[in-house]
């Protein structure tokens, strides 16, 4: 089992001074692992300050664990550097891919559900792990594409990844919800399927409806059908870690401490018989 | 090629060029708002790269105004990102404002955006520590003329051919841009780091020489001839021993050595 750290706010460089003066009652900060992978200066200064003060999380957006393309060693030489400087609570990245030949296109693109893509996926996370001597965590991403050439749900798909790489999940419960109007499917049945066991921390997150489908922005407060399912798998789960992400239109701190507190009045009545 | 492999290529062909090869073997093209659900790839993967640039270089856009995204457009197309922070994107962006004829003001536009991509450079540069005059006091007088200096990793050098530096300057003072001037006559700049801020000035030819040469490794009295060789004999050692005076107290220097 994975430690409660409770409740969290993704780190953003707008709040860095806030957050060191007037030390908010937040549990742990997430912080996104590349901006934090240059040479010096402010970036890594507020990340020193604030992580002598709070737990941190990494959570990184480029390490392609799903492309066909070899792993960047010099990335995750970088992703160790920074783990050894900072001693994060661990370390997270997305089911996706993000580019082919030499090519970043910084978008979480979509896996297709297949046995080739998990075979695929169980041994580079597994060469992730081994270099990083530590376990993963590996989130699920909002998708607007539906491939035909699937074999499995997407949550089979999780749950089977995993299993077979022993590797735990960062299940963002928006992007469940999004996936589940984008390709119809039913959301509590896909929560039901993952095991508390292999779920070590939560996101949740708002986002932009887009004609028939819904676009994952990060940039509005998280709707009532998301903290309905968020409620939902607190009483499945038990008390897991969780993270409110906000990316664009950031608004000022105790606009978000508001939206923690509803996090915590979620994990306690969940906790209630 | 793998069947992953074929369809990870024939997407991001998708993304950045409009089309893919063999892209329906993937998806079924007749789901509600398919291609509108593929726009959300290809608008978004070239909306992220124009948003970095305007966070690199926020002077351009204020002076491109209404004509930034289509000019930022045109450059994500001719460059892809090849970098796993998006923080690097847009490093060649002088070069191709300088190359942009039609772009009115471009060669001082691309003065600009070299000014702008330095000073993000000085910004995350690696840290280190400045050292003082006092670091002078431990060499013996008869080794004055052998020490030499090293400097802190985010100076950086740049010469402008246009007041861009001052459009700059003015965007920040006022919100207002002056009007743009090409100059023959190169301007140098210096652009450094204190504590987390980032400075600039302007360097005259002379010191910009004597720190060239400082940086090369040039000892304070190879300094000395320097100065001599371009004023007189006389007032060269006060004149290297003030310029010497000024990067300390502009925290350019991390060590000295003595032989
Ligand atoms: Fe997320």
């Amino acid at each position: 089992m994975v430690r409660d750290l409770g409740v969290g706010l993704g780190l953003r460089p707008d709040h860095y001074e806030t957050i060191l003066s007037e030390r908010p009652s937040i549990d742990f900060f997430e912080a996104l692992t590349e901006n934090y992978l240059v040479p010096g200066g402010k970036p890594l200064h507020y990340l020193d300050r604030i992580s002598a003060q709070y737990p941190i999380v990494f959570h990184g957006v480029s390490l392609s664990i799903g492309s066909t393309a070899p792993l960047n060693m010099d990335y995750l030489n970088q992703v160790k550097g920074l783990i050894q400087r900072t001693k994060p609570l661990w370390v997270s990245d997305h089911l996706c891919w993000t580019g082919v030949d030499g090519t970043n296109l910084h978008d979480l693109m979509p896996l297709p559900f297949t046995e080739e893509a998990l075979d695929h996926l169980v041994t580079r996370v597994s060469q992730v792990q081994d270099y990083l001597g530590q376990q993963i965590l590996l989130e699920n991403v909002s998708s607007y594409l539906t491939y035909q050439s699937s074999e499995m749900s997407e949550q089979e798909f999780l749950v089977e990844l995993a299993n077979r790489a022993d590797c735990l999940l960062l299940l963002d419960i928006n992007n469940v919800y999004v996936n589940s109007i984008n390709h119809a499917f039913d959301a509590n049945e896909y929560l039901r399927a993952i095991p508390s066991a292999k779920v070590a921390q939560i996101h949740l997150a708002g986002h932009e409806r887009q004609g028939s489908f819904i676009i994952d922005t990060h940039s509005t407060p998280v709707i009532d059908e998301v903290w309905a399912l968020y409620e939902r798998a607190c009483r499945q789960w038990g008390l897991v870690a969780t993270l409110i992400e906000r990316d664009a239109d950031i608004p000022p701190l105790e606009e978000l401490l508001i939206e923690l507190d509803k996090v915590r009045l979620c994990r306690q009545s969940a906790l209630l018989p | 090629m793998s069947k992953l492999a074929l369809l990870q290529e024939s997407f991001q062909q998708l993304v950045l060029r409009g089309h893919g090869p063999a892209i329906e073997l993937f998806f079924g093209a007749n789901a509600p708002d398919f291609d509108a659900r593929l726009l959300t790839y290809s608008n978004g993967y070239r909306a992220r790269l124009v948003e970095a640039l305007g966070v690199t270089y926020p002077g351009v856009q204020t002076v491109l105004g209404s004509n930034f995204e289509s000019t930022m457009m045109k450059y994500v197309e001719q460059n892809a990102s090849t970098h796993f922070s998006i923080r690097y994107y847009g490093r060649d962006l002088s070069q191709f404002l300088a190359n942009e004829r039609d772009i009115p003001f471009h060669s001082m536009l691309a003065d600009l955006a070299a000014f702008e991509w330095l000073l993000a450079e000085a910004f995350d540069a690696a840290d280190d520590n400045p050292v003082g005059m006092e670091s002078l006091a431990v060499v013996p007088a008869q080794d004055w003329g052998e020490v030499s200096f090293e400097f802190r990793g985010a100076l950086r050098l740049l010469t402008t051919h246009s007041n861009a530096v001052q459009i700059w300057q003015s965007l920040k003072d006022d919100g207002e841009a002056m009007d743009p001037v090409c100059f023959d006559q190169g301007m140098d700049w210096l652009i450094w780091r204190k504590d987390l801020a980032t400075y600039f000035r302007s360097i005259e030819a002379l010191e910009l020489r004597t720190l060239l040469a400082a940086r090369r490794g040039a000892s304070f009295s190879q300094l000395c001839e320097l100065i001599a060789a371009e004023t007189n004999e006389s007032e060269a050692p006060l004149k290297a021993a003030s310029l010497l005076r000024g990067w300390y107290t502009e925290e350019l220097i991390q060590a000295v050595k003595v032989p």
